[in-house]
């Protein structure tokens, strides 16, 4: 049994080892690619920039003359990005931040680029991308491919959509009431703390657990929370009180179930397993204590025994000679004789000194 | 509709104008507006073909190029030619769904004149910002020194300015061809020069086989040139102000001029805004490796390469231009260097002593 165990308790931690230096591998290629895509994303913004700069000092110095761009393969969608440019690549898991403090429906500043000073309201925060999208504001023009814009029917080859803009250059816009005046003003934080309380929202729900709070201040900034739109029910509508009844509770995810059905669930002959049949661990123990009786057990022939027999003679005759300390007993005659010998010495020595 | 990115309608500088060529240069050159731009307007009225110019857009086809080569251009008194009207449409009988490969690619005339809508219009221009403005404070600046400068030298343009903005040209580089450097120069020495339909139609009937590809780039180019730079269309309208007919070099009034080239050849250029080759030249691209197995167990590379064409397009009357300058030049150094008997000189090494 003890082998089974030590087996098992190997094969996880193998397991685990395993699994972490793979997420740990996983983790530099998410990061390597990420870093890849976004500049890929860089290097053809600049190129988008570079042609405008050269088209425009084209421009300038034509004149009257300058070419017409909005032709040839451009002709329908001039001033349209390509995807690539708006599709902002996912931040690895590992790298993303632990709280997002923008809701949907929230007034955000943004504080950089083109728009910069603005204010809008959110319409969708990616945590994927860490980036906002708002509402009714930024737009941009993207290229679609003739096959997709026949799909969707609009003909126009190029799709309007909003700019997604990254987390950090927008800054959360909070009415706060001042308490001297009573005059609500609104603020753009700077820096958000997070802290407890950490409370469990309603399923669906996108507001985060966590509670914000102005740095410093310690003024908690309250979760705007979404508009909640009435539907009414009809007839043939299957009612939410109907649906959320417990009506059922699987019983395999816990005992008591026949030994029989975990066996079905989860592999029988795992490497990881550690719960065993009780018949088999009998077996495993019986087989246990016969090892320990054949290990223990001699087989002799009778000159053998003799020899043993012998042996112990000797090996108790010795330990008969020892005294409680294991020291070896000596026996009268060499006692006797050493004592005589020292009185001896000891004459010659006084007889010498007189 | 070009610079959207810059501010419209700003154009401070007036190019000067030069009198004893052949032809009248426009006193006040326009910008282009929004929803104005010439190529369309050709287009329109190609399809309407009354305003009696229907010979000069056909003066630039292969065919007539190929009557040039041969008859040797005899252009110079065009031909009244009576506009062919359209006559009442072919009856069709039964019908067939609208992709059927059997039926006509033409689709039937409409009566109304085939004005095109801009697309652009549609647009909204917030929209575009991000790809025709990426850097407006950069572009700012730049315009604001740009103004400066225009405002320091009052208006006065440089002589390449000039030619800039009263003489039309299409750069066009290629993709990659399969071909070396080696195989593609000649190809690109025979076009350079040429007018651009002799130029594709020499590429068309070459037993080489990187001709095919710089045919298809010949064509292209030209296509860029007409629709993007508005090359080859003698009689193109400005603006629909007062004079609208200077801003126009209409091509009964141009007189066949015969200018000699550099190379010393002379031709007769009966349409100024005819498109030539002016330059074309190769560009070295990347090369593919592959393995040549030896003996001996060694491996060489063999580097297969691809190269590029890059051919510059630009109209006749630039031709012209050049052989004025070059005639000027001349005629300004033979003066120099004319006999007279006692020359105004400066008077130098004057002193007082001799000085042997």
């Amino acid at each position: 049994m003890q082998k089974v165990i030590r087996r098992t308790a190997l094969a996880k931690g193998q397991a685990q080892r395993k699994a972490m230096i793979a997420a740990k591998k996983q983790r530099r290629t998410d990061y390597k690619e990420f870093v890849k895509q976004q500049q890929q994303r860089e290097s053809a913004l600049s190129q988008v920039a570079r042609k405008e700069r050269l088209n425009r000092k084209d421009d300038w110095l034509r004149g009257p003359l300058a070419a017409k761009r909005d032709s040839g393969a451009e002709a329908g969608n001039y001033g349209a990005l390509s995807p690539q440019l708006l599709n902002l690549p996912k931040i690895p898991r590992h790298l993303r931040r632990k709280y997002i403090n923008v809701v949907a429906g929230e007034r955000v500043c943004i504080i950089r680029g083109r728009n910069k000073g603005n204010i809008y309201e959110v319409d969708s925060v990616d945590a994927e991308t860490e980036t906002v999208t708002l509402r009714n504001a930024i737009k941009v023009d993207q290229k679609v491919p003739e096959w997709v814009s026949k799909l969707y029917g609009t003909g126009r080859p190029y799709y309007t959509l909003d700019v997604p803009i990254p987390l950090d250059d927008v800054r959360l816009v909070v009415g706060l009431v001042d308490d001297t005046t009573g005059i609500t003003r609104d603020v753009l934080v700077r820096h958000i703390d997070v802290g407890p309380p950490f409370l469990e929202r309603e399923v669906g729900s996108t507001i985060p657990k966590h509670t914000r709070y102005i740095s410093g201040e310690n003024i908690e900034i309250p979760w705007s929370q979404p508009k909640t739109v009435q539907h009414k029910d009809e007839e043939q509508d299957t009612l939410r009180m109907e649906v959320d009844v417990h009506s059922w509770t699987p019983s395999l995810l816990s005992p008591p179930f026949q030994s029989s059905i975990l066996d079905e669930l989860r592999n029988k002959f795992s490497k990881y397993r550690s719960r065993h049949d009780p018949e088999w661990v009998k077996e495993k123990l019986i087989e246990d204590y016969r090892q320990e009786y054949l290990k223990s057990r001699t087989l002799l022939t009778p000159a053998g025994e003799l020899q043993a027999k012998r042996l112990a003679e000797k090996e108790n005759a010795r330990l008969a000679k020892l005294d409680s300390d294991g020291n070896v007993i000596m026996n009268v005659e060499t006692s006797t004789f050493i004592e005589r010998f020292m009185k001896q010495t000891a004459e010659k020595a006084k007889l010498g000194t007189a | 509709m070009a610079g959207m990115g810059a501010m419209p309608p700003l154009n401070p500088c007036r190019p000067l104008l030069r009198s004893g060529s052949a032809y009248t240069l426009p006193s006040r050159i326009p910008c282009r507006t929004l929803a104005h731009s010439c190529p369309q307007r050709a287009q329109a009225d190609d399809g309407r073909g009354e305003n009696g110019n229907s010979e000069s857009n056909a003066s630039a086809s292969v065919l007539s190029s190929l009557k040039n080569f041969m008859l040797g251009s005899k252009t110079s008194k065009p031909k009244p030619k009576i506009p062919r009207k359209p006559s009442a449409p072919p009856s069709r009988e039964g019908s067939l769904s609208a992709d059927s490969i059997f039926g006509d690619e033409i689709p039937t005339q409409s009566k109304e004149p085939s004005v095109i809508k801009d697309p652009l219009e549609e647009r909204i221009w917030d929209n575009m910002q991000m790809a025709l403005d990426p850097k407006p404070r950069a572009r700012l600046r730049w315009q604001r020194k740009m103004v400066a400068r225009t405002i320091r030298k009052r208006g006065r343009l440089t002589r390449t300015e000039e030619i800039m903005r009263t003489e039309r040209e299409s750069l066009l580089r290629s993709h990659f061809f399969k071909t070396s450097v080696k195989k593609l120069v000649p190809l690109a020495r025979q076009i350079a020069g040429k007018h651009i339909d002799e130029a594709i139609l020499q590429m068309r009937f070459s037993p080489k086989k990187a001709a095919k590809d710089v045919f298809e780039h010949l064509k292209h180019a030209k296509n860029v040139a007409i629709v993007r730079h508005g090359m080859g269309i003698d009689n193109v309208p400005g603006d629909s102000d007062t004079d609208a007919n200077e801003t126009s070099i209409p091509q009964t009034t141009f007189k066949p001029t015969t200018v000699t080239l550099k190379s010393g050849k002379r031709k007769v250029i009966s349409n100024p805004t005819a498109i030539y080759v002016d330059q074309a030249w190769v560009n070295r691209g990347p090369f593919d490796l592959s393995y040549n197995q030896r003996a001996r167990g060694r491996i060489d590379t063999i580097r297969r390469p691809y190269t590029g064409l890059s051919v510059l397009l630009k109209e006749e009357k630039t031709l012209i231009r050049e052989w004025e300058d070059r005639d000027a030049k001349a005629l300004r150094q033979r003066r120099s260097q004319l006999w007279t008997q006692l020359p105004n000189r400066k008077i130098t090494s004057q002193n007082q002593y001799y000085s042997w």
